[in-house]
């Protein structure tokens, strides 16, 4: 089972092609530099770009003022300025979406492109609960598909001072990279059906945990199947009981067993001091 | 603050569980104490545990004949390192063995009292009263009386029910009145090697990790950070802020963590021994301290504080 990398995106224009990244900011000011900054980027590497964020075309398009060549880009549909999905502008379902997302993918591979970068700015989804669930569910499946070999870049970005903090937290530890203190973990999709988690995670963010163990565990295969579910635990620096206990409990409500793959020793040490049905280490 | 100990309550005799307490001299008066009882308990198809050394449980084996190979037999060494082990390992085996069907369990063994932490066996003796008084269980503590000081003497019988002697008598003594007294754990005098105030227990965890990094081994330094967050957890939750997190290290010593909150502390007396319930979600914290500190303790400070010090040896 490979280790895949994850950890703190502490400056956004680092992001390797395939990173899939999380962005909080706190004034717009500071989205559009980092923004600009990475679609630039993704630019220079010959990645078709897409801009995911509301508000008027021409707002939008004065934001990308820096970039060098804007009109002949936007005509010749190297950058593509969009609504975020799930918002009233862009109603769509999150099968929809990810067929959209891969078509894209294949269309700029076909058009000589190394692969597509997407920035998008997910505030005005996440603070509608039905739109945020959704995109939670996105962006595992998308997660999914970047690890399976999808051409595909990603920050999500949103104000992380309008956001509910359980979900900025939830959102943000879906990311295999993602900027702030907080959260302490990572938790990323990792080959086959499976997910790695980097970090620490402890009784304080047991809510946002659930909610990523939720949404991984649920798209693990049809609850009832008894499936093996694999957790990488080889980036996991830390977990107190009640963290471990919140798998357990997870797992069981979708009636998965998880097995934890390459647990520390920490994770030696606590794991035979709970009794957990639905969660093993592997050997 | 309040206790789950109430030293006024009348100790009820319930028939399925039985605290005893053997006293012996010599292997002979030993297996003359428990080889009949353990026969019929075989017989009954209760689950026995047996926690002696070498020599007694060899000579007890051959008194026992083929019923020996129906006794689970664990050197004492390994199940007694520590109270909050040993109540682990009893409460484990009796989990294991009622979900197997048997009717019953009964667990003997040699407490150790060694002249350094007598004082915590004694409180472990009366934690067994509370903790597994509604299992069907029975529980034969043996006390060597060729070592045992008089006071440590009536102090052992008052933690049990019953005294059984090598000739068949029974006493029963319905239970100590009282908490036994257990000298506090204290942190070393000198000024921590670390002192913080937080509000989570990872700054905690972050605070304290740079400084055990080079002089503890790495197993020990996760059992320090895990019982540092499980107690900085249990402060925000159960405590009041401010909570103040001290750390001494004294090299090829010992680590010591304490925890300061403004709380009125735990309310269990037994919380480091007591094994979480199945349904008790996240309340674990306290426990699994116990079982990865060598000691730990919680007092209200003269100050109004509640502290609660764990201490991890360190290899020479």
């Amino acid at each position: 089972m490979g280790s895949r990398h994850a950890g703190l995106l502490t400056d956004p224009t680092e992001l390797r092609p395939g990173d899939h990244a999380c962005f909080g900011f706190a004034t717009r000011t500071e989205f559009v530099e980092a923004a600009v900054a990475v679609l630039r980027a993704g630019l220079a590497r010959n990645e078709r770009v897409v801009f995911a964020t509301g508000g008027p075309f021409e707002l939008l398009r004065d934001d990308l003022a820096q970039l060098a060549d804007l009109d002949e880009r936007i005509g010749d549909d190297t950058i593509a300025i969009r609504p975020p999905p799930f918002t009233p502008a862009r109603p769509v379902q999150v099968s929809e979406l990810l067929d959209t997302v891969e078509r894209d993918v294949r269309e700029a591979l076909d058009a000589g492109f190394a692969g597509q970068l997407s920035v998008l700015d997910i505030t005005e989804v996440l603070v509608d609960p039905k739109a945020a669930r959704r995109f939670q569910e996105f962006e595992h499946l998308i997660d999914r598909r970047m690890v399976d070999g999808l051409e595909l870049t990603m920050l999500c970005c949103f104000d992380h001072t309008v956001v509910d903090p359980d979900l900025a937290v939830a959102i943000s530890g879906q990311h295999p990279f993602a900027n702030g203190e907080i959260p302490l973990f990572r938790l990323f999709a990792t080959d086959g059906h499976h997910a790695g988690v980097w970090g620490e995670v402890d009784a304080s963010q047991v809510a946002p945990w659930e909610q990523a163990l939720t949404v991984a565990f649920s798209h693990g295969a049809a609850p009832g199947a008894g499936l093996d579910y694999r957790l990488d635990c080889s980036q996991l620096q830390f977990i107190d009981h009640a963290a471990l206990q919140s798998i357990d409990t997870v797992a069981r409500s979708w009636e998965v067993q998880v097995s934890l793959w390459n647990p520390g020793k920490g994770l030696r040490r606590l794991y035979p001091l709970m009794a957990l049905d639905s969660v093993r280490l592997s050997p | 603050m309040t206790s789950a100990f109430t030293p006024d309550a009348p100790v009820t005799d319930d028939g399925d569980f039985e605290h005893v307490a053997g006293f012996y001299e010599g292997v002979d008066e030993l297996v003359e104490l428990l080889a009949d009882d353990i026969a019929t308990a075989v017989d009954d198809g209760e689950r026995v545990l047996v926690c002696i050394d070498v020599a007694a449980w060899n000579a007890l084996e051959q008194r026992l004949g083929d019923r020996a190979a129906e006794v689970t037999y664990l050197a004492d060494d390994v199940r007694y390192s520590k109270p909050a082990e040993a109540m682990r390992a009893v409460n484990e085996f009796v989990r294991d063995a009622l979900d197997d069907g048997a009717p019953a369990v009964r667990s003997i063994g040699v407490i150790p009292l060694d002249g350094q932490h007598d004082e915590d066996w004694i409180r472990y003796e009366a934690a067994v009263n509370e903790v597994l008084a509604r299992l069907p269980f029975k529980g034969i503590c043996l006390y060597d009386t060729s070592t045992l000081a008089p006071e440590l003497a009536r102090e052992v019988a008052a933690a049990h029910r019953t005294v059984v002697h090598p000739d068949g008598r029974r006493n029963h003594v319905g239970g100590a009145a009282s908490l036994p007294a257990v000298p506090a754990l204290d942190p070393p005098t000198a000024p921590p090697d670390v002192v913080v105030e937080v509000d989570t227990s990872s700054t905690a965890r972050r605070a304290v990790r740079g400084s055990l990094a080079d002089d503890v081994p790495a197993d020990i330094v996760d059992e320090v950070l895990l019982s540092l967050s499980e107690l900085v957890t249990n402060g925000r939750v159960h405590g009041q802020q401010p909570i103040t997190v001290e750390m001494w290290l004294r090299p090829g010593r010992d680590v010591h963590i304490a925890v300061t909150d403004h709380g009125t502390g735990i309310d269990d007396p037994f919380f480091e021994l007591r094994p979480p319930a199945p349904d008790d979600v996240g309340g674990a914290g306290l426990w699994i301290v116990g079982q990865l500190a060598d000691r730990v303790d919680s007092r209200m400070q003269p100050d109004g504080v509640h502290r609660v010090v764990a201490r991890f040896a360190l290899p020479a």
